[in-house]
């Protein structure tokens, strides 16, 4: 049986930028059914989490805790006393880091190639079409990636569970968070598993049931604890290699600034010298895999969902109104936020920990079927939603939190007309880039899945 | 482009703030030339913010500017606000005096809290604050104590690693760098000459890149820097 840390163990290839996407969605697969074509396929999608590693999964975050304790927040004038350990407070302000991850080469010639801030990199697609509807989703590099040449940290999934009940997931990683590309595509790999094995345990598919809220709140906040103690596990286990990984890289570096005479590919080399050293300074740990995690699990009878982090999540009603199913989860400062890694499930203070005015995680249980849904990370937001009005009476300001109508309407009437699902995602894909003015001023890397239910 | 109009639009949203406070030496060692070309940089600021001059169209609405001179005094000549269209930054002016470094930078971070509260009141989001110290020479005063700088020192680094604001020192003529650089957390410059024009250029280009960021990613403001920079060795 597979172990489950396996599949994110880190390549043993070096830090690259990738220019194809590094994964496909497969464009067979149709709405509503099981396309596992391989039987390691089925092995690997099926095999629930081995029970041992659960238990020595749950042995290490006892053993943790002391490590994770909070410590004492000196900023006793601010209203929301978060400190670091719960929230990821992202850095704007460091200076970057130059981080050239290609190869150097050793030609006299250093061209720079030409940046098109409009051509991002997509790094995953999904386009699915049936009689049961439609789904596309993408996840592209933001503006700011592109000029300092990091990739998308955004990943995203749209998986058929069981007949009938599929799960669409958005994770967005953190800007601050060494790996935080791995870190999101985890959170949406372990996502797919453990809700899988949740709905087959539990029968809920076999026998058509609709959890309540109660219900759908134990067991998706279990999910989350879990893929919380999982990636602890797995970062703790990782850590030597890849220090060591670190090293062999450094001691490359230097070997190749010895023979470098160029001075704009030595400049280069002292950065990344100089930010692997700090790198081996900083042992890996969970929050190197920062990322936030949104979910929605659709369901013959209706749609459950969960998130701990920011982003939008919103679906259409039978009377044509668009209404959003989440408050995300935003700190003190504009774009602070929380992830999985953190430590928002540690007891502290009673009331329970809360953001936003929401509990972390969120859950909402919806007994309605959706005519369409949307999902997103905050990238998209400023192009699709209504978050940041001002009370004209009060003068203050708030989030009105409303999917905006002008926008998904004309969205919804492309995407049905499409000519077909391939059209269907460039043209979503397009429509976000560059379709609206926000769009095109927009920096932050973007995830957007939008289905539609006929 | 060739890519096809989409009859979509986005919902107009607010501007979050973003607020830089300009903390500016007026002692008796800026008279002349110095003080001159500092009163044509922050002219030169107002107008590429209200004219969108190499930055971002929306700046300003999201730039709150706060101005504060000091020599043996500490005066706010401008309270943290947006720009007007037509706004012109009021004149610095010397008027013989010494430098009370220490008071004014305590005076920049009380206005940035009550500015803070004032946000969090009305339920604004904001981007970081700015505070930016322009001085030269000693920061002594008459009334400065060891004591007091080292207090200062403490404290802005304390608060600039709890993520409160960021401090950033720039030394005019023969500013005591190192000094300088302990009062900043680390953060101080040396402007080379009187490049006030060019710094404030590159100023206004940072706020632009901050207010249009999202978090985690590191924003590099270093771009255009050497411009008005002397090579600083320590």
């Amino acid at each position: 049986m597979k172990n489950l840390l396996d599949f994110f163990r880190s390549s043993d290839k070096k830090d690259t930028i990738t220019t194809q996407p590094d994964d496909t969605q497969d464009n067979n697969k149709t709405l509503d059914s099981n396309t596992n074509t391989t039987p390691n396929d089925d092995k690997k999608d099926t095999a629930p989490i081995d029970t041992d590693d659960a238990q020595s999964i749950q042995a290490t975050v006892s053993s943790d805790s002391d490590k994770n304790a909070i410590s004492t927040d000196d900023s006793k004038n601010d209203t929301n006393t978060v400190t670091d350990d719960i929230q990821d407070i992202k850095d704007k302000d460091d200076a970057v880091p130059a981080t050239d991850k290609d190869t150097i080469p050793e030609t006299i010639e250093d061209i720079e190639p030409t940046i098109d801030v409009n051509a991002p990199d997509i790094r995953l697609k999904t386009s699915i079409e049936d009689e049961s509807g439609y789904v596309v989703g993408f996840s592209m590099q933001g503006r700011s990636h592109i000029v300092s040449g990091i990739g998308c940290q955004d990943y995203h999934a749209y998986e058929t569970i069981a007949p009938g009940w599929n799960l669409a997931i958005t994770s967005d990683g953190a800007g601050s968070a060494r790996e935080a590309e791995r870190g999101s595509k985890a959170n949406c790999e372990l996502a797919i598993r453990l809700v899988r094995q949740l709905i087959e345990s539990k029968k809920w598919a076999e026998n058509n049931y609709f959890p309540t809220e109660l219900e759908w709140y134990i067991e998706i906040r279990n999910i989350f604890e879990l893929i919380q103690a999982i990636i602890q596990s797995s970062a703790t286990k990782q850590a030597q290699s890849y220090a060591e990984n670190k090293k062999n890289e450094l001691a490359e570096a230097e070997e190749l600034l010895k023979n470098t005479t160029n001075d704009k590919q030595k400049s280069r080399l002292y950065n990344r010298i100089n930010n692997l050293k700090s790198d081996l300074e900083k042992p890996l740990e969970a929050r190197d895999f920062n990322a936030t995690l949104i979910l929605m699990l659709i369901t013959p009878q209706g749609m459950l969902t969960a998130h701990i982090g920011d982003g939008r999540m919103g679906y259409l009603d039978n009377n044509n109104n668009w209404k959003a199913l989440m408050t995300p989860h935003k700190g003190e400062e504009a774009s602070a936020t929380v992830f999985i890694p953190n430590n928002w499930n540690a007891q502290r203070e009673v009331p329970a920990f809360t953001m936003s005015g929401a509990y972390l995680p969120e859950v909402k249980v919806v007994k309605e079927k959706p005519k369409a849904f949307v999902l997103m990370s905050d990238g998209c937001e400023s192009i699709t939603w209504r978050f940041y009005a001002q009370d004209k009476q009060t003068g203050r300001y708030y989030d009105p939190n409303e999917p905006f109508a002008g926008f998904f309407n004309p969205l919804l009437d492309e995407m049905n007309d499409a000519a077909d699902k391939e059209a269907r995602v460039d043209r979503m894909i397009e429509i976000i880039n560059v379709g609206t003015t926000a769009g095109r001023q927009e920096q932050d890397d973007r995830t957007m899945i939008f289905g539609v239910l006929k | 482009m060739g890519a096809e109009r989409f009859a979509g639009e986005s919902a107009q949203n607010m501007e979050m703030k973003c607020l830089c406070v300009l903390v500016l030496d007026v002692s008796g060692s800026m008279r002349g030339e110095k003080l001159n070309a500092l009163n044509n940089g922050v002219r030169d600021f107002f107008t590429q913010i209200q004219t969108g001059d190499g930055v971002a169209e929306n700046l300003i609405d999201q730039l709150e500017i706060a101005i504060i001179q000091y020599d043996e005094a500490v005066k706010i000549l401008r309270d943290p606000k947006l720009l007007e269209e037509n706004e012109t930054p009021p004149t610095l002016e010397e008027r013989g005096s010494t430098t009370e470094t220490v008071v004014a930078m305590e005076e920049a971070i009380k206005l940035v809290e009550d500015r803070k509260a004032f946000y969090k009141e009305t339920g604004q989001k904001y981007y970081r604050p700015w505070i930016v110290l322009m001085t030269d020479g000693e920061p002594y005063g008459e009334r400065a104590t060891q004591a007091d700088i080292d207090n200062i020192s403490d404290r802005v680094k304390r608060e600039s690693d709890a993520k409160k604001y960021m401090m950033m020192g720039i030394g005019v003529g023969e500013a005591n760098m190192q000094l300088l650089a302990k009062m900043c957390a680390g953060k101080a410059l040396p402007l080379a000459g009187t490049k006030f024009g060019e710094f404030f250029q590159w100023l206004s280009n940072s706020l632009s890149v901050v207010s249009n960021s999202k978090e985690g990613e590191k924003v590099n403001i270093m771009d255009g820097a050497t411009d008005w920079m002397k090579s600083f060795e320590i």
